[in-house]
């Protein structure tokens, strides 16, 4: 047997001998938030003997000291709802005002009437492995340290501490930056009618590094919220701050976005995820090809997807004995931003308990259960309900007088004489997408309508042109750069792009050399900032004002720096070029606040910065390959 | 890693302590929070004409008073937290570390803390301890604010006591516990009495740290590490200033 602690940042891996574990346990659970609480409960439900583990001193996580009170789309049915009931009930008969207080309550009751033990204020710090299998845990408790057996670790602390430490393989951040979403400071302020919640967007931390975690936590709560987010006066900072992103393990079924829009997914689902590609940043020109043909070439970043998520892709590959039944689960990092929401999370914490009950009654490993055992399980329980399996549609769309509207299905068309239709209109989108699945056989027809007389027919073709990987629009798209076109589409309920900055997008997906020039304007040109698509100081587009931020800029800016890497990538005649024009325009004192007023540490700021760190990591790419 | 001095506990004595250390001292936090034997307690002290004797307490009372606090005899705290952690900014701070271990060694101490990179090992000439210790602890309490809506005339369960604090119609009133409470039974004590309350009194907010009031004699030195326990001082200013002041002696 040996012992994997993480020690400075890194795993270290010692021999153990004659260890005695002071309690053993068939489920310890890692985490008492959203998904571990539920974890917790149906473990103990089903006669498991379970540890429920958590650092703070109650249960709930993001639902109770994340301050996150409602849900965000996701599917509902599953054991959450009965909770939701009883919290309600409780809510009435003690008359607080505050729901995260009575599911304080009613979540940790809820897990010790199930038979639960709870430690509060304790971690995991070492996990005791016998060959490929976790067999046991070293925790730290208010009494000092213990160690404990156990049949199956849930690691519920959404960001793989736990599987990370017992030597599961992760992934983190995206590919341009290394970065994952801005994280939130959520705070309590008190208006008329009881405490309401403010969420403030801040840049980035890594929660992995104390350094850093400790640095958001204090910089978020010392931030005084503008005049217009200042709905009231401060009563609490929640003592979690919202991270939407971290680890994510490499599982034994992995969800990739691309499989979800090839309608090619898993066989085996343990629930239905429902949500937009939910981004936080700004910054999507930096996501990369695969979310930025969705989200910047086709307009289509806040339809909602449906993902199939396999029961196994809360499984590690090659280590058994635990689960990872959190945020940290195995999806590529696109389709993290969608499968993270409040009511994802308590369904896998529910498919988690399941499937260690199976696998602790057949004595079997974690991926050899029946899934049609656990299937059974979550269809009685709703957890999994095919109704909800519904592609991909448009939804949480409001009226003019704040009514909000029916949602609806997308179907995409396979019938290239009906693209034009849809390319006439500001919500291109469908359309666009829809040449993309087409691929080579809509490109007769796109190029015929680049002749048309309707700008937004022939502007339009030459997206979707772009988005099968055919240059025969390049010249339209050059002409929406060269004129800052700032027509702003309107396919969906917010982040709409702006032509100028689609067109950007896919010249630099096209590795088009002539437009190069007209990139390193945006950059440096003194004048830049007087075009009329920036029309005051700190303009927004429709739906995304933030003060002190000019966003407008911030997109082309943006854009136009990832154009540039590209095309330089692809032609290295250009690199000097593009190196001479990053140091003309970053090394310009004015280049920051050009773009927001607000703190290096804030959202904005720290995206202002990220420009021009991503630029620079290009330069010096290019340098090391001379 | 080394420092002149290891501070445990991101508490009010802590920051004082840290303002006039700087980077020569590091403070090392189990929770994620700092300030929360008064913010997080919601516990606003008292006392508040007492002398500070530090030059940066009186100006962290200026901002404290430009945030007011004060209504009458009331004193609600809840919006000094941005000021408070003002103080902490950019200073050595590190949250959400467990201490593990506090070796004594011979110039010094040696101070393990597991966080999320894991263990880490820092050595220091000095420790100061601003925590609470069971051995510490008289009474404690979990307090909460309640909404009263105006309601004037209404009458409390006897284990809960009324406080001088809140803001406009908001009142604090405190849970008593026994020494052995811990959250779990703190908060079914505590939701239990607001079943038998008057609907019209609405439970706004429960504290998420304990109100402790110590014995005497706390604040001390035993084997080589000053004991200060931010909340054996009557209000935040003076658990600052305190801090403040043991630093500026040069100790």
């Amino acid at each position: 047997m040996y012992i994997q602690v993480v020690k400075d940042g890194k795993i270290e891996k010692h021999a153990v001998s004659d260890i005695k574990f002071s309690k053993e346990y068939d489920v310890i659970v890692s985490g008492l938030g959203t998904a571990g609480s539920i974890a917790a409960m149906v473990s103990a439900e089903k006669g498991l003997k379970v540890l429920g583990i958590e650092a703070f001193n109650c249960a709930g996580g993001t639902t109770t000291i994340g301050g996150v009170q409602s849900y965000y789309f996701g599917c509902p049915g599953g054991r959450y709802a009965e909770l939701d009931i009883e919290a309600a009930e409780h809510q009435d008969k003690t008359h607080t005002l505050n729901r995260s207080e009575n599911y304080k309550f009613i979540f940790e009751n809820k897990i010790i009437d199930a038979g639960a033990e709870i430690l509060y204020e304790s971690s995991i710090c070492g996990i005791y492995m016998e060959a490929d299998t976790v067999v046991g845990v070293k925790v730290i408790t208010p009494e000092g340290l213990a160690d404990f057996g156990v049949k199956v670790l849930m690691d519920c602390t959404a960001d793989a501490h736990i599987a990370n430490m017992a030597g599961c393989a992760t992934v983190y951040g995206r590919e341009t930056d290394g970065l994952t979403q801005p994280y939130t400071m959520v705070s309590g302020v008190r208006t008329e009618r009881g405490i309401r919640t403010t969420n403030f967007d801040f840049g980035r931390v890594d929660q992995r590094d104390d350094k850093s975690l400790s640095e958001a936590l204090i910089f978020s709560r010392s931030y005084e919220m503008s005049d217009e987010r200042n709905v009231g006066r401060l009563m609490l900072h929640m003592p979690l701050i919202g991270i939407r992103e971290g680890r994510r393990i490499v599982a034994e079924e992995m969800v990739r976005l691309e499989d979800i829009f090839s309608e090619n997914q898993t066989d085996e689902p343990m629930f239905f995820s429902y949500a937009d590609l939910d981004k936080h940043g700004w910054d999507v020109a930096f996501d990369g090809e695969k979310l930025g043909d969705w989200a910047i070439g086709a307009n289509l970043g806040a339809y909602n997807i449906t993902v199939a998520v396999p029961y196994k892709a809360i499984i590690p590959k090659n280590i058994d004995g635990i689960l990872v039944p959190c945020r940290a689960l195995g999806v590529d990092r696109d389709v993290s931003s969608c499968v993270r929401m409040v009511l994802d999370m308590k369904k896998t914490g529910e498919a988690a308990a399941d499937i260690a009950y199976i696998a602790i009654k057949n004595n079997c490993r974690l991926r050899d259960i029946s899934y049609d055992e656990l299937k059974a399980m979550l269809l009685e329980s709703k957890c999994l309900d095919y109704s909800y399996n519904r592609g991909i549609r448009v939804d949480g769309m409001y009226d003019a007088d704040g009514k909000r509207l029916p949602a609806y299905d997308v179907s995409f068309l396979s019938d290239a004489s009906k693209l034009e239709e849809g390319l006439a209109t500001l919500k291109p989108g469908v359309a666009i997408w829809s040449a993309k699945l087409m691929g080579k056989k809509c490109v007769d027809v796109l190029k015929g309508l680049l002749l048309s007389e309707n700008e937004n027919t022939r502007k339009h073709a030459a997206f979707a042109l772009a988005i099968t990987g055919d240059n025969s629009g390049t010249e339209v798209l050059r002409e929406m750069v060269e004129k800052r076109d700032a027509c702003t589409l309107t396919d969906c309920r917010k982040h709409n792009q702006q032509r100028c900055c689609m067109a950007i997008y896919f010249l630099g997906r096209l590795a088009d050399e002539k437009i190069v020039s007209e990139l390193i304007k945006i950059l440096t040109d003194e004048n830049e900032l007087s075009r009329p698509i920036y029309s005051s100081k700190f303009s927004s587009s429709k739906g995304r004002k933030v003060a002190d931020f000019h966003n407008t800029y911030f997109q082309v800016a943006s854009n136009a720096v990832i154009a540039l890497i590209r095309i330089a990538d692809a032609h290295p005649m250009l690199r000097d070029k593009a190196a001479e024009a990053f140091n003309l325009a970053f090394e310009d004192e004015k280049y920051y606040e050009k773009i927001t007023l607000r703190p290096e540490k804030s959202c904005e700021g720290s995206m202002v910065l990220n420009i021009k760190k991503v630029a620079y990591e290009a330069v010096n790419r290019w340098n090391s390959v001379k | 890693m080394e420092y002149e001095v290891i501070i445990l506990g991101a508490t009010f004595a802590a920051a004082g302590l840290i303002e006039k250390y700087k980077e020569k001292a590091l403070i090392l936090e189990r929770r994620p929070q700092a300030g929360y034997e008064f913010f997080n307690a919601i516990n606003f002290g008292c006392e508040y004409d007492a002398e500070l004797k530090s030059d940066e307490s009186k100006m962290l009372f200026e901002r404290f008073k430009a945030k007011n606090i004060f209504t009458g005899e009331r004193i609600c705290l809840f919006d000094c937290a941005y000021d408070f952690y003002k103080c902490l900014a950019d200073k050595n701070v590190l949250l959400n570390m467990e201490i593990i271990s506090i070796q004594k060694e011979q110039n010094g101490f040696l101070v393990t803390a597991h966080g999320v990179s894991g263990y880490r090992t820092y050595k220091a000439k000095r420790v100061i301890d601003t925590r609470v210790h069971k051995d510490m602890i008289l009474s404690k309490t979990l307090n909460a604010v309640l909404k009263t809506s105006g309601l004037k005339n209404f009458v409390l369960p006897e284990n809960i006591k009324m406080e001088k604090w809140g803001y406009g119609d908001d009142i604090v009133v405190k849970c008593m516990l026994l020494p052995d409470d811990d959250y779990i039974s703190a908060r079914r004590k505590l939701f239990g009495t607001f079943e038998n309350m008057h609907e019209d009194l609405k439970p706004l907010l429960v504290a998420d740290a304990f109100d402790y009031k110590l014995k005497d004699g706390c604040v001390a030195e035993k084997d080589g590490i000053y004991y200060m326990p931010s909340c054996a001082y009557k209000n935040p200013l003076l658990a600052f200033d305190a801090g403040v002041v043991y630093a500026s002696e040069g100790r």
